[in-house]
């Protein structure tokens, strides 16, 4: 009896579900495609690294190295109103299997970035609100890395905010773009983004960085921009300017600890740093339909001193210092460009590339989350790049690649006035990348 | 009934990808003047939408669309 009337449930319920009529299941699937706002994407790129060091002077040593890496990458995108979007990344980078090594950099601005090892970082987080068609607001962690070029050596679009030539750092913050495309042409937007820097500390007697009594612990950075785009010309399938003004604003330099003998010595900081980049970029995408890419980007740069300096009383000697110059008011102004073509090789899935970059000896800019482990884009001298992809399907590459860079000058940071070099790196590597 | 089986996973596949099928089929329309069948472009779909990088061509049955792919989340309020 028992075993009927279950046969007979079974049999009811099973006669239910394929009673359901073609127009109610694809209305259940369009349901269910409705409440499923996220999108997944991802991506792993495999490093090998060859790099020489040839310092050109008898009192530093040469040296090579071989390196292996991994980054990988989540994103998840999400639409839960039609005029609010999400955009997430959780990233790592990470040598092989890293042992009894030093070479971690982890800091906020380029924590997925820095070979930190197997930790997942998060590397973009943010929302776009469209207030209006015309006016979007975004706040969160931004896409301000992976600029124009470095999406020309897998053959990807656009990749960040920023040309590659701006700011090198993953930047958190607010930013307001205002599309003037009805007004003047095709594509035309105006932004500005509002990325403060902090350094928090909250104590019971100390609510800032500093012992001095400073208020250090807040620096006010913004960006504005202007970027064009013309696209589907008869020149070039789009071409892109952008013109970008970005201020780091009494940007504290905290207290300095170094060793002195058995003792650590600590260097009183009254130093804040006032940082200037001037940005010109013109790119031109898939010239007259034959896979060339062309771009151009010049920056300019000052590093300017504001405070007493870094004390540097406590290791025997009485004077002060700035970043990058002896004085501790100095300003140093430096300029670089960077020219940089692809070319699609037809539909072999072959790209063939090369970068030239060219630097003044005070070239201020700074290199956080390049693929690359030299600080290339920093060079101060000139820096040649070429490289081959081959695409074995469209998002999954295997690309060789040199670089070479050639320094003119060099400057240690904190008290590092520029010292002349004859320093050369050049590295060899092969990047293996998916994209899904 | 065996006949009418594939005909029936054929409706409920292009069914979930439908708008996503025109898309390919009006892209092919306006590229190429080809009436593309709704079958092949929804055999299309994930070439179209999911193994391409966005602002480059795409061979669908003969005729070289864009790629549909949107590039979200590398710009800003874009």
């Amino acid at each position: 009896m028992k075993l009927s009337i279950t046969l007979l449930l079974s049999l009811l319920i099973g006669l239910s579900a394929s009673a359901q009529t073609i127009e109610e299941r694809v209305e259940e699937l369009e349901i269910a495609r409705t409440l499923n706002i996220f999108k997944f994407s991802g991506d792993l790129t495999l490093f090998y690294d060859g790099i020489e060091l040839e310092n050109g002077t008898s009192s530093e040593v040469d040296d090579t190295t071989y390196s292996t890496r991994l980054w990988a990458g989540i994103n998840f995108n999400a639409n839960p109103y039609d005029d609010v979007k999400f955009y997430g990344r959780l990233a790592v980078s990470k040598f092989f299997n890293e042992a009894f090594g030093s070479e971690e950099r982890v800091a906020d601005t380029s924590a997925s970035r820095s070979q930190a090892g197997p930790q997942v970082y998060l590397e973009k987080a943010y929302f776009d609100y469209s207030v209006l068609d015309s006016l979007i607001i975004s706040a969160g962690r931004l896409p301000t890395s992976d600029g124009v070029p470095t999406n020309y050596i897998t053959g990807q679009a656009r990749m960040g905010t920023y040309p590659r030539l701006a700011y090198g750092a993953l930047l958190d913050g607010v930013g307001l773009t205002y599309k003037l495309g009805s007004l003047f042409g095709e594509d035309l937007s105006f932004r500005t983004i509002y990325t403060p820097f902090n350094a928090p500390t909250f104590q019971s007697d100390i609510i800032n960085k500093e012992t001095t009594g400073n208020d250090d612990s807040h620096s006010d950075t913004y960006a504005v921009h202007l970027d064009w785009n013309k696209r589907d010309t008869s020149i070039a399938r789009n071409i892109n300017v952008f013109v970008q003004y970005l201020k780091v604003s009494d940007l504290n330099v905290p207290d300095q600890f170094v060793g002195a003998g058995n003792t650590v010595a600590v260097l009183d900081s009254d130093l804040a740093l006032n940082l200037t980049y001037l940005t010109y970029h013109l790119e031109l995408e898939d010239i007259a339909n034959s896979g060339v890419n062309l771009a151009f980007s010049y920056l300019q740069t000052k590093t300017a001193n504001k405070g007493t300096g870094i004390d540097l009383t406590n290791i025997g000697t009485s004077a002060s210092v700035g970043f990058n110059v002896n004085d501790p008011n100095g300003e140093v102004d430096g300029d670089g460009f960077l020219v940089s073509a692809s070319w699609r090789v037809g539909s072999s899935g072959v790209i063939l590339g090369a970068e030239y970059l060219s630097s003044d000896d005070d070239y201020g800019y700074f290199d956080l989350y390049d693929w690359n482990l030299t600080n290339f884009y920093a060079t101060r001298g000139t820096g040649t790049h070429v490289y081959a992809t081959y695409q074995i399907k469209p998002t999954f590459t295997l690309t060789a690649g040199y670089r070479s860079q050639d320094y003119s000058a060099y400057t240690t940071g904190l008290g590092g006035a520029d010292t002349d070099t004859d320093r050369e790196v050049t590295t060899m590597y092969l990047m293996n990348s998916l994209t899904f | 009934m065996k006949k009418g089986l594939p005909l029936l996973i054929l409706l409920f596949s292009v069914s979930s990808h439908a708008g996503k099928v025109d898309d390919v089929v009006t892209a092919v329309k306006e590229k190429c003047s080809k009436d593309l069948p709704k079958r092949v472009a929804a055999q299309s779909v994930k070439k179209a939408f999911l193994t391409c990088n966005p602002g480059t061509p795409v061979d669908i049955d003969g005729c070289k669309i864009d790629c549909l792919k949107k590039n979200e989340g590398s710009v800003i309020g874009n």
